[in-house]
């Protein structure tokens, strides 16, 4: 090449060069001109819309639970993953549960479960106990600590956790007397509105042995212990 | 060796070089790029949000801890079982002023289904003489407007799809819970939009009809009414327990 195509060829470099600094400069000025950062990183979903799906009714059912006592607690589970060479996963929540005490309706259907007598009625009515299988809002759940990455199979596991620890704390023979003395109380009112004077309900024998096969408590309006 | 040679060598030598300068610098700014996009995983808008609306302490989640016993007496009678999908998706965008470009292999997607079970109930407690009116051959009922209430929530945890490019964080619990709550929010919202009022006051009806008839009374002879029969949106707010507290009073307009 000799030195004159040498010559334009650098000064096309240059040419080039000072192009491309003259973009940049302008892009700058145009980016400046805009209220905020020049460069930001976001999301494409700032205000985190969720999209769901059309609700669908998996079941309808008719329950006929009457329930006397309703314990509502939170619990705290939490987690740890060790790790070797550096610190460990921990993961910490609390879940919410509502737990009910009554008896179900349904299962006197077709039995002579209520009798009346002049101004006595007697009622033979099922055990008292936990109304649901599911009692946790796993909606409700807060997560207050939570170092690591955590899958949801550990989140499954947490919830089963939380469920025997609520199941141990609050379905215990002490809740269940207080949810059947509730239950004489509240049944004896509502059938005294109805007119009857004397009012004998039994309950079903299933309450952690608490109670004799045959317990007949009779009541004429105020609670009385059970024999 | 003369100056010509040794210009032409470097020149050479300066060709090489140009390329790797190049490379050198397209690297450099997308370890730049790639380091601005992971810095601002940590804390993102929605575990921002989530930390509006519970932000507390480690020290006053302790004192919030809640175990309440009430006495009660509610008759539930309906119980509707209800499926949600809620599905959220997000992708990082590079804003250059007023311009925005999508960042290649920065999107996640999860897909989180859920199951509420919905409950209502007639309360009970409020009931007394003065809710029956009879003559001795017909009977006539007011019961209290039936309430709805969330007894529980449960996510498939199972069958909860994930999927995130690998220079993005994984969802995090706190995240995912803050799906939870706008999916469970998202149905409590639309309960006007269910029959499940209707098919309560129904299902009470069942339930203690066959009770009064075995108190003497014929079944053509019983008539239940209730406080109101029809609901509307400003009903809707006193009739749903969204809270898993006691229960709301109602109130005769």
């Amino acid at each position: 090449m000799n030195p004159i195509q040498q010559t334009n060829k650098n000064s096309g470099w240059k040419w080039v060069l000072l192009l491309i600094l003259v973009l940049i400069a302008v892009v700058v000025l145009w980016m400046k001109s805009c209220n905020g950062p020049i460069l930001d990183i976001e999301t494409s979903n700032p205000e985190n819309k969720i999209l769901i799906s059309p609700e669908e009714i998996r079941s309808i059912e008719d329950i006929g639970q009457w329930v006397f006592l309703n314990v509502e607690s939170e619990e705290i589970v939490d987690t740890t993953r060790r790790h070797f060479f550096r610190s460990d996963d921990a993961l910490s929540r609390i879940y919410v549960c509502n737990m009910r005490f009554g008896i179900d309706m349904n299962e006197v259907k077709g039995t002579d479960w209520f009798i009346t007598s002049g101004d006595t009625a007697k009622l033979a009515l099922p055990a008292v106990r936990l109304m649901d299988e599911d009692f946790i809002n796993e909606a409700k759940t807060r997560t207050f600590y939570e170092v690591g990455d955590w899958d949801s199979q550990a989140l499954k596991k947490m919830y089963n956790k939380a469920r025997r620890q609520m199941l141990k704390r609050n379905n215990t023979s002490q809740n269940l007397k207080i949810a059947q003395e509730n239950a004489q109380h509240e049944i004896t009112r509502f059938i005294q509105s109805f007119g009857f004077k004397e009012v004998e309900i039994s309950f079903g024998m299933k309450i952690n042995n608490l109670l004799p096969p045959k317990n007949h408590t009779h009541s004429t309006g105020a609670m009385e212990p059970n024999q | 060796m003369d100056k010509t040679d040794l210009n032409v060598n470097f020149e050479e030598i300066k060709k090489k070089r140009k390329p790797l300068g190049l490379t050198f610098i397209i690297l450099l700014l997308l370890g730049i790029l790639l380091f601005l996009i992971r810095s601002c995983e940590t804390e993102n808008a929605l575990v921002k949000s989530s930390l509006k609306t519970d932000d507390v302490e480690l020290g006053n989640d302790m004192e919030k801890l809640v175990f309440k016993i009430q006495n009660c007496s509610r008759l539930y009678t309906t119980e509707y079982k209800i499926h949600k999908i809620v599905t959220h998706e997000d992708q990082k965008v590079l804003k250059m002023g007023g311009l925005k470009i999508e960042i290649p292999l920065t999107d996640r997607h999860i897909a989180v289904p859920m199951d509420v079970t919905l409950k209502a109930y007639i309360d009970l407690g409020t009931f007394s003489e003065n809710s029956i009116k009879t003559d001795g051959e017909h009977i006539l009922i007011t019961l209290p407007d039936p309430h709805v209430e969330v007894t529980s929530t449960m996510v498939d945890h199972d069958n909860t799809l994930i999927h995130n490019s690998f220079i993005r964080s994984n969802y995090t619990a706190k995240e995912q819970e803050q799906l939870h709550r706008q999916g469970l929010k998202s149905i409590t919202d639309n309960i006007l939009e269910t029959d499940i009022l209707e098919n309560a006051k129904l299902s009470a009806t069942r339930t203690l009809v066959p009770m009064i008839t075995r108190m003497g009374y014929k079944e053509e002879n019983i008539r239940i009414s209730f406080s109101k029969e029809k609901f509307n949106v400003a009903d809707l707010s006193r009739l749903i327990d969204t809270n898993n507290a006691t229960s709301i009073q109602s109130k005769r307009e």
